[in-house]
């Protein structure tokens, strides 16, 4: 009997790996699909920047809203505190900056998702 | 662990269908090679060596050469190697509820009395052995022996600590050692 050693050295002791032929089949299916998968992402690129563009812009725009807003509340409630009109006055930066937040947060990914499927 | 003939990771870039090319053609062996020691069927084989690949065609580009390429190559192939294993364990069990009686075909083909009555070499003796060790054992046997990976190498690949990567190694050898020291059934006949 041969070294162990040495016997584990021969490729015929473990499985045989795949034939020359059944390899090159395998790798050209794999690179047919890699290119497929670039085309893909080629044709998504512009989508993909406009949807993102339109997320991020939603974004700011809330932001934008929504520090003036934190400001004046901050303000007119000092001003005076109780009073009814001011209260009924005050949320509509508040509301507008929500109602952005929502768009951002809440329908653009999931559009920008709907999109990228639609167009896959 | 340096091997001849692939390209850096630096040659294939930029990533075109020429240099996309040329990285499949130096790896698909070596990937190919590894996978089937993990004794999946056919068809299974083949969806783990095009994943393997294509898993590497996209990675590719975000490679930092923190490894070396043929290492990070085998890391996605072990890990490969280890999902088609889970998803044939899983059809296994499957098939087994439904008939008890169902035997995976590559298995019948390693165990039938025919091919036991062909093993003369001592090499494929050897080769029998090594179907009844465990999971781990076996492919670091593989990856120690005939790929010529280092201990820290296999474990690095393996996500295991070096010690118990001597550990599948020693026990692995041991286990063979006792088996090919019974006496075969020609000797016994």
């Amino acid at each position: 009997m041969k070294d162990l050693e040495q016997l584990l050295r021969d490729p015929r002791a473990h499985a045989d790996a795949p034939s020359e032929e059944s390899w090159r089949a395998w790798s050209n299916e794999a690179l047919a699909k890699w290119n497929a998968e670039q085309a893909l992402a080629r044709r998504r690129s512009p989508m993909r920047l406009a949807s993102n563009a339109l997320f991020y812009a939603a974004v700011l725009m809330a932001l934008w809203m929504l520090f003036p807003a934190l400001a004046s509340t901050a303000e007119k409630i000092g001003e005076a505190v109780g009073s009814y009109e001011v209260w009924v006055g005050m949320p509509n930066p508040w509301v507008l900056a929500g109602l952005a937040l929502a768009i951002a947060v809440a329908i653009t990914p999931p559009l920008r998702q709907r999109l990228l499927h639609e167009i896959g | 662990m340096e091997l001849p003939n692939h390209p850096s990771a630096a040659s294939l870039m930029p990533l075109n269908q020429r240099n996309a090319r040329r990285f499949v053609d130096s790896f698909t062996p070596l990937i190919s090679a590894q996978l089937s020691r993990f004794r999946l069927p056919h068809d299974l084989l083949q969806d783990a060596v095009q994943e393997t690949l294509v898993r590497c065609l996209r990675g590719l580009k975000h490679f930092r050469g923190e490894a070396q390429l043929s290492t990070w190559v085998y890391r996605i192939a072990y890990r490969e190697g280890l999902r088609a294993q889970e998803k044939l364990q899983r059809d296994r069990s499957r098939a087994v509820s439904l008939s008890p009686l169902a035997e995976p075909a590559d298995a019948a083909t390693t165990y039938s009395p025919s091919f036991a009555a062909e093993q003369q070499d001592e090499v494929l003796r050897v080769r029998t052995a090594m179907e009844t060790l465990p999971n781990e054992q076996r492919l670091v046997l593989g990856y120690h022996y005939l790929d010529g990976l280092s201990v820290h190498e296999i474990a690095l690949l393996m996500s295991a600590r070096p010690n118990t990567v001597k550990s599948w190694l020693k026990r692995g050898r041991d286990s063979l050692k006792s088996t090919l020291a019974a006496p075969s059934p020609e000797d016994s006949a």
